[in-house]
């Protein structure tokens, strides 16, 4: 279920990738993501707190993140 | 000259006819800026301070043409709605004062103002003053009060924290070394207009020749702040008052503002302080030190 007022949506084959799910897990001020070795989980409990900084868009290889915005 | 308002500049209040509004309204007119309307559904044909109220922004633009500003004191739920309606009426500043908006709605102002060419400052913010021209806001609070604190020079200070600008001017006016503009630019996560976005403005006002930020563990202004000095070349010597530094002994804890969410390693003062010094900008430990770096800094550039 996506948030209400964002979602983010993770490239497959990137979101297996153990790495950029670190990488991901780090960046993320709000803890939208985390990271194990299978790969990157979205956190859909946090995905409001979201405060559109696009630090997950610029971790990750272009265009494997997208952050929806839900409001347009 | 300074930044967003001048003596000159006209604007509005919406929500004119509120407790909070009503005090804003007495201030602002204090300390000699031009309000022409103010905004209050079902309240036209009514006065605050000699100041008419109008039913909406489109009565008061037909009765005193354009308005450049306006500021905003309506509850949470119709914020939104009376950010739209300013920017759909050709307002190009708008002052948010409100705080508790959900976030979903800011990030749309936001949004709705980029497309239009408007700047909103906030929410959750004090506003703007160029001291002894005109404030629209609440800083400094009452005029007698705003003329102690704040006097005509050249430095420019941006803060999220309202009553922090207020205190960095003040010490400030005290040595010495009067302001440009000042901006409160609020403490909300998402907020209309950041450090790096205001540094255009400074930078391209010749009266202004520093500027002074105060700073807070989380979010990531500072760093996009020191990106932005970095690729531009700024000619402004930046003076940053780093508060919270105990949070990098406390991680977790939230320092107050809703935008200082300290979870990330970029977000904490050590990386900031690491990240702002890297950039050229002098991280102050205590308010005191601001004048002297200040003076410092001017006088490497020979001013």
């Amino acid at each position: 279920m996506p948030g209400l007022f964002i979602d983010v949506q993770v490239d497959a084959a990137v979101a297996k990738d153990a790495a950029i799910a670190k990488k991901l897990e780090d960046a993320c001020p709000v803890d939208i993501f985390e990271a194990s070795d299978a790969g990157v989980t979205v956190v859909e409990a946090n995905l409001d707190e979201c405060t559109l900084c696009d630090l997950c868009i610029q971790a990750a290889p272009e265009g494997s993140v997208k952050v929806v915005k839900l409001y347009e | 000259m300074s930044i967003l308002i001048t003596s000159e500049t006209k604007f509005i209040i919406q929500g004119i006819t509120g407790r909070e509004a009503v005090n804003l309204t007495r201030e602002n007119l204090d300390y000699g800026s031009k309000i022409v309307g103010g905004v209050t559904p079902g309240r036209s044909g009514r006065d605050v301070y000699g100041v008419p109220v109008y039913d909406c922004v489109r009565d008061v633009v037909e009765k005193h043409g354009a308005v450049e500003g306006s500021i905003v004191s309506v509850p949470p739920g119709f914020t939104r709605d009376a950010v739209f309606e300013a920017i759909e009426n050709g307002v190009k500043t708008i002052v948010v004062v409100t705080e508790n908006i959900p976030r979903k709605e800011v990030a749309q102002m936001v949004e709705l103002a980029n497309l239009r060419g408007a700047r909103i400052i906030g929410p959750n913010c004090l506003g703007i003053i160029s001291p002894d021209e005109a404030k629209m806001g609440g800083m400094g609070g009452p005029a007698a009060n705003t003329r102690q604190a704040y006097k005509k020079g050249n430095i420019g200070v941006m803060s999220r924290s309202g009553g922090m600008t207020t205190e960095i001017a003040s010490t400030l006016t005290a040595a010495g070394l009067g302001q440009s503009t000042c901006v409160s630019i609020g403490g909300d996560a998402i907020v209309g207009t950041t450090y790096a976005e205001l540094m255009p403005l400074f930078e391209a006002d010749p009266e202004t020749e520093a500027i002074v930020i105060y700073s807070e563990p989380g979010g990531r202004m500072e760093a996009e702040l020191a990106e932005w000095v970095k690729e531009n070349d700024s000619r402004l010597p930046i003076v940053a008052f780093m508060a919270g530094r105990f949070m990098d002994e406390m991680q977790g804890m939230r320092f107050g503002h809703a935008g200082t969410i300290v979870e990330g390693k970029e977000d904490t003062t050590a990386e900031k302080i690491a990240r702002m010094e890297a950039s050229g900008i002098s991280v102050a430990e205590r308010i005191e030190e601001i004048p002297a770096l200040i003076q410092k800094r001017l006088a490497e550039k020979g001013k």
